[in-house]
C-alpha cells in the first residue's frame, strides 16, 4: 500500500462544503483559505461588474445598490469593483469603518457600504439625510455603492419614514420606490438616480455551469491524485469516481450534471434562488459528502481511502450527497440548497413503474438503462440489500437497510434516467412532486427560443381543459374553449358553474383567444386572454405559471387532484378568473345593442360543456 | 319645549340629543341604547347589517336623494332624521326560498310546454292561495329559462348555512330587485333578524369625514350599476315593488369617532377595486363593517370607562396549536378582557347618574322611594319589578341595584352578545366546546382584511404594522411588543412562539395567493385585484389611520 497520499485541493473545497465554520465564511476568509492552503483559488466571475462600472464612472452616474441574499457576492463584486477602479481603497479593507470615502477623479465623492446591517445605527442615522438625497437626485456631488439585503434596505427607510417629521416624506418615497423596484424587478425608476442590481437575479444555467467547471476543472486535481486509486475499478477513490460523475465522459455530458442544472432552474422558477456560494456547497458536497459520521460529513483523503477498503459506497453516494442526506437535519436545513431538492421529495415520491423496475428488474429496458450505467452505486451497492429483502430473514434491519437502498435508487435514477425512456411513465420528473417539471422546462424553451405557436399549443390545450375543469368543478373535456366561470359573487357555493362572458376559442384570430407567452420580468410562461390584432387593444390580466401551479393545471387536465397543493393553486386560478372576466366584461362594456347572456354549465355525456343561455 | 318626549333621557357628555321622532314605547331599559346606540343586535349578523344598510341607500337611490345626508355640526347635537322604506319582493322570495316545485318539474319527464307551466301553476295555485305568478309565462320565453333563472339565484344567498325561516333568507344586496324585509308570514315587519344594526352602519358612514366620496362611490358601484344580477332577479320577481316600513332610523349617541372613518376607508378600499365585480366585495365588506361595529363597541366601552388606557389589543392565534397553549391563552385572555368591557361601561354610566346632584337630592328627600322611580323612569325608561306588596316600595338605593343588576345582566340579547356573536360571524373568533373562546381567523377574514388595506403590494411588516394601528390587532412580537408595552423583555408569550405566529400568517395568507415572497428577508403581501394601472391615484386617496 503507498503512503497515504493527500490532496490539499481537497482540505480547500472542504471550505466551502455545509460545515458549520463555512456559515460565517465571506469573502474575506476565502482569502485567507487560499492562502492557507496553498491553491489557486477558485475564480468566479462578478458579472455585474461592468455595470456597476458604468454608472459609478460615467458623469451623470447613478447611485448602485447591490441586493440579494447572503452568497449572493454582493461584498465580492464591491471588493472586485474597488480593485479595478480604486485599488488605494482597498488599503486595510475591510477595516472598522463601515462606511468607506473615495474620492473620484471627477471631484465627486464615492461612499461605499459594504454592508448595510454591519454598520452602526449612529452610523446609519448620520449617513441617512446625506443617502436620501443622492437616491433623490438632488446633489451631485456624492455617490453611493451600497451592498444590502432587500428587507434590510426597506426597513432602513421604512424606520426613517416612521420616525415623521418634515423629512418623513422623502424616506416614504423611497421606501415605495423601492418596494415597487424590488416587487417588479426593474432596475431603475423614474425619480431616483439609482440603479438598483438585484444578485440573487443574475442566475443562469451559465452561472451554474461555470461553477461547477471551476471545481471540477480546477487545476491541483492533478498531480496530487495521479498517484492515487483513480475514478474506475472495483475499488475506486470516491472523491475521484464522484467526480467523474459530474463530467463529461467520452464526449457525453453527464446526465447528473444536467438534471441539477435542471432542478436548478425549475426552482429558480418557483423563485427559489441558489446564491453563488450554495451552488460551490452543492458540488463540494456532492463529491465529498460521507454519510458515515453526521459529526463529519466531508471526505478527506485519509477517510476516501478507508471508505474504499471498506468498500463503504453506500456511505459517499453522491445523489445523496446532492440532497444533503449526509448532513444532519439542521445543517441541512441551514443550507437552502438542499431545500430544493427537499421540495422535489426525489426519494420519498414513489413511482409504480420504476419502483418496480428496481425491486422486480422489469421491465427489463428500462431496468437495463439504469444498470448498465457505473456499477458502484447501482448494482454494486444495491443488489445485496435487495438479495436479503427479497430472500427474507433479514428482519427488520434487513427491511429498514432496503427500503434506504432503494431512496437511494431512486435518487440515482432521477438523475441518470433519460429525459424521455422508453418505457412511458418513466420520466425521471415522475420521481419528483412536479411530474411535468419536464415538460414546464421545455414549455420554457420553447418560449424563450420564441417557437411557433404549433409547438406551444399542445401546452395551451393541456392547460385550458386544466382550467375549466379546476373553474367549473366538473370533469370537463373540452380544451378547445377556456370557460372563465364562476360563483355570482362571493358565496358559499362551491362550484363555479356561472359564466357572465362567452367562453374564449382557443385558437381564435378574429376573437378573443388563449395565448402563452414568455412574462419577460418573471421570465416564466404565463397564460391569457388575447385580443385580436384588429381591436382595441387593452391589457390583459396574465396567469402566472409557476411551476406549481402548471403542475397542478397539468395534473388536473389528466384527471387527478393533488390533495397537498390543490388549495393554493385553486385560490390563484379563481383570482385570475375574476380579474379576467372583469376585464372582458369591460372591453364590451359599450356595445349595448346586444342583450346580456348568462351561461350556466353543465356536462354533456362525452364530457363537454354545455352553456344554457339566460339572457338578461 | 316641556313635553318632549326623549330630552329627559341619561346621556353621555358627547351624545347627540335622542330625535323625537325616536319611538322609545318599547324600550324597557336606556342604557346600553344610551351608550352605544339604538341598536346593536346580537342576532343580527354583519351580513344582514350590510343588507340592511344598503336597504336605506337603495330607498333614497328610488326617491332620487343622495346617498348620504347631511349632518349637523357636532356642536348642535341635532340626530340626522332618515326615514325609509323597505322592499318586500314578495313574489321573487317565494321562488328562492319557498317553492319547491320549479326545478322538479323542470327535470321531469314533460317537454311540453304548455304542459309544465300548467303544472306548476296548478301547483301554486293549490298551495298558495292568492299569490299570482302567472306573470313570469310571459316574461321567459320556456319554463327551462325560468327554472335556470330560479336556480341560479339561488345560488346568490348569503348565509345560505343558517336555517332562518324563509322570510328571513336574503340574497346578494346588488339591487332594489334583490333586496328582501325582515318580515313575519303576514308581511308584516317584526325584525326578527334585521333589527337597525344595519340602521347603525349606516348612520356611521353618513357621519363619516369622507362621506361624500364614498357615496358617490356607492353610488356608482351599487346603486346605479344595473346590475345585471338584479336585472335577472327583476324578471323573476315582477313589477311588483310594494314595501313595508316608514321607519325612523334608529339612535346613534356620537357625533363624530374616528372608528366611523375607518370604516368608511374601508368602504371606500374595497370599493375601488375596480377590476372585479363588485358582487365579489361583498363579503369583505360585511366582515370589515362587523370588525369595525365591533371595534366601536370597544373603544365607546373604554371612553365610557374613562381611565384613559388603550383598548386592548385583539391577539390573533394562526398557529391553532390544541391544547392549552401560550398563544392560544393569550389569544384566550384578550377575549375575556374584552367581553367584560361593555359591562364595565355600563356600571361606569350608572355610577356617573349615581354621583349626579338630582340623584343625591332623591337620596336626601323623605319622598325618596318614589322619586327615584319617577327619576329613574325619566331618565333610564326603567321602573322596578313589582313587589308583592302593593305598599311597600323598595329604597332608592335598590331601584338603582336592581336597575343596574338588569342593566349589566348578559344573559339573552345584550350589547355583549353582540361582541362575541359579531366576531364569530366576521371569522375572527372561534370557540370550540371544551377549549374555549379566542381569536382565531377564518381564510375569509383574512382575505378581506387584504383586500381593505392593499393596494400596490406592501411589505409583510407594513402589513402587520398597519392591522395594528387601524384594527387594534396584534400577530407578531413586534406588534406585540408595541400593543402590550413591553419595554423589555417580558413578553406575554414566548418570543419564539410569537415568531411562529406570525410566519404561519404568512403561510395562510400565500395559500390563499395574497402573498409573494422575494427572499429569506423579505415579503410582500399583495391585492391581486388592485388595479395597478390606476394605482397612483388610488393609493394617494387613502388616509393613514
Amino acid at each position: 500500500m503507498n503512503a497515504p497520499a493527500h490532496n490539499r485541493l481537497i482540505d480547500f473545497l472542504a471550505t466551502y462544503g455545509p460545515v458549520a465554520a463555512s456559515d460565517s465564511l465571506c469573502d474575506e476568509n476565502v482569502r485567507i483559505a487560499e492562502d492557507e492552503y496553498g491553491v489557486t483559488s477558485i475564480s468566479t466571475q462578478a458579472p455585474r461588474l461592468e455595470d456597476i462600472g458604468t454608472e459609478l464612472n460615467i458623469g451623470a452616474g447613478r447611485n448602485v445598490i447591490l441586493t440579494g441574499t447572503a452568497g449572493d457576492g454582493k461584498t465580492f463584486h464591491i471588493r472586485r469593483f474597488l480593485e479595478v477602479h480604486h485599488p488605494a481603497a482597498l488599503v486595510g479593507w475591510p477595516g472598522a469603518e463601515g462606511v468607506l470615502h473615495i474620492q473620484l477623479p471627477d471631484g465627486r465623492e464615492l461612499r461605499v457600504i459594504r454592508d448595510l446591517s454591519e454598520i452602526s445605527d449612529s452610523e446609519k442615522e448620520a449617513e441617512l439625510a446625506s443617502f436620501a438625497s443622492a437616491l433623490l437626485g438632488e446633489t451631485d456631488e456624492r455617490l453611493y455603492l451600497v451592498a444590502a439585503n432587500d428587507g434590510q434596505l426597506l426597513k432602513y427607510f421604512r424606520d426613517a419614514a416612521r420616525t415623521g417629521g418634515t423629512v418623513a416624506d422623502r424616506y416614504r418615497l423611497l421606501h415605495e420606490r423601492i418596494t415597487e423596484m424590488l416587487r417588479a424587478e426593474s432596475e431603475t425608476a423614474n425619480g431616483v438616480a439609482l440603479r438598483l442590481m438585484n444578485l440573487s437575479r443574475t442566475w443562469s444555467s451559465a452561472t451554474v455551469d461555470s461553477i461547477f467547471d471551476a471545481v471540477l476543472e480546477h487545476p491541483d486535481w492533478d498531480g496530487a491524485c495521479s498517484g492515487c486509486l483513480g475514478a474506475s475499478g472495483e475499488t475506486p477513490c470516491p472523491i475521484q469516481l464522484n467526480r467523474s460523475l459530474l463530467m463529461s465522459s467520452d464526449g457525453v455530458p453527464s446526465s447528473f450534471r444536467a438534471r441539477l442544472r435542471n432542478s436548478l432552474r425549475l426552482a429558480a422558477a418557483n423563485d427559489q434562488h441558489v446564491p453563488i456560494r450554495q451552488l460551490l456547497t452543492l458540488v463540494v458536497n456532492i463529491i465529498l459528502g460521507d454519510a458515515k459520521n453526521a459529526d463529519r460529513p466531508l471526505l478527506d483523503c485519509a477517510t476516501a481511502k478507508k471508505r474504499a477498503l471498506a468498500r463503504d459506497y453506500g456511505s459517499t453516494n453522491p445523489y445523496n450527497n446532492a440532497m444533503g442526506r449526509n448532513l444532519r437535519d439542521d445543517r441541512r436545513r441551514a443550507n437552502r440548497v438542499f431545500g430544493i431538492f427537499e421540495v422535489l421529495g426525489v426519494g420519498f415520491e414513489t413511482n409504480n413503474i420504476i419502483d418496480a423496475m428496481l425491486v422486480q428488474r422489469e421491465p427489463k429496458s428500462l431496468y437495463g438503462t439504469l444498470f448498465d450505467q457505473e456499477p458502484t452505486y447501482g448494482s454494486n451497492v444495491f443488489d445485496q440489500l435487495r438479495r436479503e429483502y427479497l430472500g427474507g430473514g433479514g428482519g427488520d434491519v434487513a427491511i429498514r437497510n432496503f427500503r434506504r437502498g432503494l431512496e437511494a435508487q431512486r435518487r440515482r435514477a432521477f438523475f441518470l434516467l433519460p429525459e424521455h425512456p422508453y418505457v412511458e411513465g418513466a420520466t425521471p420528473w415522475r420521481l419528483t412532486i412536479f411530474h411535468h417539471g419536464g415538460e414546464y422546462l421545455r414549455l420554457l424553451d420553447a418560449l424563450e427560443a420564441g417557437a411557433a405557436r404549433d409547438v406551444t399549443d399542445p401546452f395551451t390545450r393541456q392547460l385550458v381543459r386544466g382550467l375549466n375543469r379546476a373553474l367549473t368543478g366538473m370533469m370537463a373535456a373540452d380544451d378547445n374553449h377556456l370557460w372563465l366561470s364562476g360563483t355570482i359573487g362571493k358565496t358559499d357555493d362551491p362550484s363555479g358553474r356561472v359564466a357572465t362572458v362567452e367562453a374564449v376559442d382557443r385558437t381564435s384570430t378574429t376573437n378573443l383567444s388563449v395565448k402563452l407567452l414568455r412574462d419577460p420580468v418573471t421570465r416564466r410562461p404565463s397564460l391569457g386572454v388575447a385580443v385580436p390584432k384588429l381591436w382595441v387593444q387593452a391589457k390583459m390580466p396574465q396567469l402566472d405559471l409557476r411551476p406549481l401551479l402548471f403542475e397542478y393545471l397539468m395534473r388536473v387536465a389528466n384527471g387527478s387532484l393533488p390533495a397537498s397543493f390543490s388549495r393554493q393553486c385553486h385560490q390563484e386560478i379563481r383570482h385570475y378568473a375574476l380579474v379576467a372576466t372583469a376585464a372582458i366584461r369591460a372591453m364590451h362594456a359599450d356595445d349595448e345593442s346586444n342583450p346580456e347572456v348568462v351561461h350556466m354549465l353543465s356536462l354533456g355525456t362525452q364530457g363537454e360543456v354545455q352553456a344554457s343561455r339566460i339572457e338578461i | 319645549m316641556t313635553t318632549s318626549r326623549n330630552q329627559h333621557l341619561q346621556l353621555l357628555k358627547n351624545a347627540v340629543r335622542v330625535p323625537e321622532t325616536q319611538n322609545l314605547s318599547s324600550v324597557k331599559l336606556w342604557c346600553e341604547y344610551a351608550i352605544w346606540g339604538l341598536l346593536f343586535y346580537d342576532d343580527q349578523s354583519p351580513w344582514l347589517t350590510v343588507v340592511e344598510a344598503l336597504h336605506i341607500c337603495f330607498h333614497r337611490k328610488v326617491q332620487g336623494d343622495p346617498v348620504f345626508t347631511p349632518v349637523a355640526s357636532a356642536a348642535s347635537g341635532e340626530h340626522e332624521a332618515i326615514t325609509y322604506r323597505l322592499r318586500l319582493n314578495y313574489e321573487l322570495r317565494h321562488m328562492l326560498f319557498r317553492d319547491r316545485e320549479v326545478i322538479r318539474i323542470a327535470n321531469g319527464q314533460s317537454v311540453d310546454e304548455k304542459a309544465r307551466w300548467q303544472a306548476w301553476l296548478g301547483t301554486v295555485s293549490r298551495d298558495y292561495a292568492g299569490l299570482e305568478l302567472g306573470y313570469l309565462q310571459d316574461e321567459f320565453e320556456t319554463f327551462g329559462e325560468m327554472a335556470r333563472s330560479v336556480e341560479l339565484l339561488r345560488t346568490a344567498e348569503i348565509e345560505a348555512q343558517s336555517a332562518k325561516r324563509w322570510t328571513s333568507r336574503h340574497i346578494l344586496p346588488l339591487g332594489p330587485d334583490m333586496l328582501f324585509a325582515d318580515v313575519n308570514d303576514k308581511n308584516s315587519l317584526d325584525r326578527k333578524f334585521m333589527r337597525r344594526t344595519g340602521e347603525m352602519l349606516y348612520l356611521m358612514l353618513n357621519r363619516a369625514t369622507r362621506r361624500e366620496g364614498l357615496g358617490e362611490l356607492i353610488e356608482t358601484r351599487l346603486l346605479g350599476a344595473a346590475s345585471p344580477w338584479n336585472r335577472l332577479a327583476k324578471r323573476v320577481g315582477g313589477s311588483t315593488a310594494a314595501s313595508v316600513g316608514d321607519t325612523h332610523i334608529g339612535y346613534l349617541p356620537v357625533a363624530s369617532a374616528t372608528s366611523y372613518n375607518r370604516l368608511a376607508d374601508d368602504w371606500v378600499a374595497l370599493l375601488s377595486l375596480r377590476n372585479i365585480p363588485v358582487e365579489n366585495l361583498l363579503d369583505p365588506l360585511e366582515r370589515v363593517s362587523g370588525l369595525m361595529q365591533i371595534l366601536y363597541i370597544l373603544e365607546r366601552a373604554q371612553e365610557t370607562i374613562g381611565d384613559d388606557v388603550p383598548v386592548p389589543p385583539f391577539f390573533l392565534d394562526l398557529l391553532g396549536a390544541p391544547g392549552n397553549n401560550p398563544i392560544r391563552k393569550l389569544s384566550a385572555n384578550q377575549f375575556r378582557r374584552h367581553r367584560s368591557m361593555p359591562v364595565e361601561a355600563i356600571g361606569a354610566f350608572i355610577d356617573t347618574f349615581a354621583a349626579s346632584g338630582e340623584w343625591s337630592g332623591v337620596l336626601a328627600s323623605a319622598a325618596g322611594a318614589k322619586e327615584a322611580m319617577d327619576l329613574l323612569a325619566s331618565r333610564f325608561l326603567w321602573r322596578p319589578s313589582r313587589s308583592p306588596n302593593p305598599d311597600w316600595m323598595p329604597s332608592p338605593l335598590d331601584q338603582l341595584a336592581e336597575l343596574r343588576t338588569q342593566a349589566q345582566n348578559t344573559k339573552g340579547h345584550s350589547i355583549t352578545s353582540t361582541f362575541s356573536n359579531h366576531a364569530k360571524h366576521i371569522g375572527m373568533l372561534r370557540a370550540q366546546r371544551s377549549s374555549g373562546t379566542w381569536y382565531a381567523p377564518s381564510d375569509a377574514f383574512l382575505e378581506a382584511l387584504v383586500l381593505a388595506n392593499v393596494t400596490t403590494p406592501m411589505e409583510f411588516g407594513d402589513f402587520l404594522h398597519r392591522l395594528m394601528t387601524r384594527y387594534n390587532i396584534v400577530i407578531g412580537p413586534e406588534e406585540v411588543r408595541v400593543a402590550f408595552n413591553v419595554k423589555t423583555s417580558a413578553l406575554p408569550a414566548p418570543l419564539a412562539d410569537l415568531k411562529d405566529n406570525e410566519r404561519r400568517l404568512e403561510d395562510r395568507l400565500r395559500v390563499l395567493g395574497f402573498l409573494d415572497r422575494k427572499s429569506d428577508d423579505c415579503a410582500f403581501v399583495i391585492n391581486p385585484f388592485h388595479d395597478a394601472t390606476a394605482a397612483t391615484s388610488g393609493a394617494a386617496q387613502l388616509v393613514h389611520a
